[in-house]
């Protein structure tokens, strides 16, 4: 016993190390994509309320580019408003159709948020936003902004959530597919430029050309059919000769991202249930 | 105390800096500076190596917990804490380290940058190896490493000017 002890007063510092080293390598290692302990996700009350004061700083260095966004948004809503109530005239008197496109218009709501915190810079980013489950955010929610598709809610507090964006290899893969040829494959990032990101196993067969556009699927909840999420920009024939590997130019800007929302799917909890028992 | 207390003001400040100013400068995307390393890299030479090495955890742990790096950057400055003593010693002897701060007035101006130098690319190694543990892009890596390490010694060769100066008032 005192052998022990004595061992253990000699090596202390050694043992103090490793001790210390375990826990920072059991911290790196145990982050599952989804249940990442609350300790850390930046969504604990400590760091919203420190993010909060720098958003309310940094806030105003993008302010021009944001009103600029917003504004074009607001002129293609306006354009759709007048598309859709021309073609809802065309239909007034033969309702059947009309009134049965209606009913699934509210399938998918968006709650408006704001980025207060943002990574981009790593291999791994994540984005802080002020809103949470007393806005109705989930987890595996889509979140996307007038641009484009920005990523995937992981994390939810009270009043803050934090988001995996396209730009983090590994952890989320989005369906997407060609708008043209319907085409689908999945969406990966390669961890070096924020511009560009790789649209992997779209068959050989499938005749792709320079600038077609790339939107999302609609295959899981996350996403409703047709986000915009880029255009091609350059292809090539993968590995094995099994698919094509696209070289998508992200239409969404990672910098400076401000005005987000985050997609509500109705029936989300549904769809996930019957899955999950197809499944078992 | 005071002393304490001072180098305390440093680790807070550093890593306020490198969250909220630092982290949203990245040179052609890529290159960051870890200005933070600063507060491990002056902390006295007299503390005793648990200390140290426990201070070096908690400047990891609280850079890790305000940008959603779990255990990434706690395990690069355990390593840096425990090879300081070290390092620190290759260039200077034990009679010379007393119970002075360790900074380039206390060490001379080569010794302090070899020890910074040395120090500063084994953090950046580690913690860019943790980084893309399972996502290797060697080639990047190999660009990474030293330009961030060059980046971040720039940052601290300024402070450090500050700093001297600073001593050298009071």
């Amino acid at each position: 016993m005192q052998n022990i002890l004595r061992f253990i007063a000699k090596y202390s510092t050694v043992l103090l190390f490793i001790l210390l080293q375990s826990c920072a390598l059991y911290l790196l290692f145990n982050d599952n994509s989804y249940q990442q302990s609350a300790f850390f996700s930046s969504s604990n009350k400590l760091n919203g309320m420190l993010f909060s004061a720098e958003e309310a700083v940094t806030g105003y260095f993008h302010l021009r580019e944001n009103n600029d966004a917003l504004m074009k948004e607001n002129n293609e809503l306006q354009l759709k408003i007048s598309r859709l109530e021309s073609a809802l005239l065309q239909y007034t008197d033969t309702s059947g159709i009309a009134l049965t496109r209606m009913k699934e218009a509210d399938e998918f709501s968006l709650i408006p948020g704001q980025v207060i915190h943002s990574n981009i810079s790593r291999l791994r980013n994540y984005l802080t936003l002020n809103i949470g489950k007393k806005d109705g955010v989930m987890p595996e929610m889509g979140v996307a902004n007038a641009q484009g598709i920005v990523g995937v809610v992981s994390n939810v507090s009270d009043h803050y959530s934090v988001v995996i964006p396209v730009l983090n290899p590994q952890i989320v893969r989005f369906s997407c597919k060609l708008k043209r040829m319907n085409a689908s494959g999945s969406l990966v990032w390669d961890g070096t430029d924020r511009r560009y990101a790789y649209l992997e196993e779209i068959p050989p067969y499938v005749s792709v050309s320079k600038g077609d556009t790339v939107v999302t699927s609609g295959f899981s909840a996350i996403f409703p059919e047709g986000i915009m999420v880029g255009t091609v920009d350059e292809y090539e024939i993968g590995e094995d000769a099994n698919y094509l590997k696209l070289k998508v130019r992200l239409s969404t800007r990672f910098d400076g991202l401000s005005n987000v929302r985050v997609i509500r799917y109705k029936h989300r909890q549904e769809l996930k249930q019957v899955e999950e028992e197809a499944a078992q | 105390m005071i002393r304490f207390i001072n180098h305390l003001i440093w680790f807070v400040g550093l890593v306020a800096l490198q969250v909220f100013v630092l982290d949203n400068i990245h040179f052609l995307g890529i290159f960051m500076p870890l200005i933070y390393v600063y507060a491990l890299l002056r902390w006295p030479s007299d503390m005793s190596p648990k200390m140290t090495l426990i201070f070096g955890f908690l400047l990891g742990l609280s850079v890790d917990m305000l940008s959603n790096t779990p255990g990434m950057h706690a395990t690069a400055t355990t390593l840096m804490a425990a090879l300081r003593y070290p390092v620190l010693r290759l260039f200077v002897s034990k009679e010379d380290l007393g119970s002075k701060d360790v900074g380039e007035r206390s060490l001379g101006m080569g010794t302090f940058w070899k020890y910074a130098f040395i120090l500063v690319f084994i953090h950046h190694i580690t913690l860019f190896l943790v980084e893309s543990f399972s996502f290797v892009n060697w080639l990047l890596l190999l660009v990474k490493i030293p330009s961030c390490s060059m980046l971040t010694l720039l940052f601290i060769f300024a402070l450090e000017r500050l700093n001297s100066k600073e001593d050298a008032k009071s």
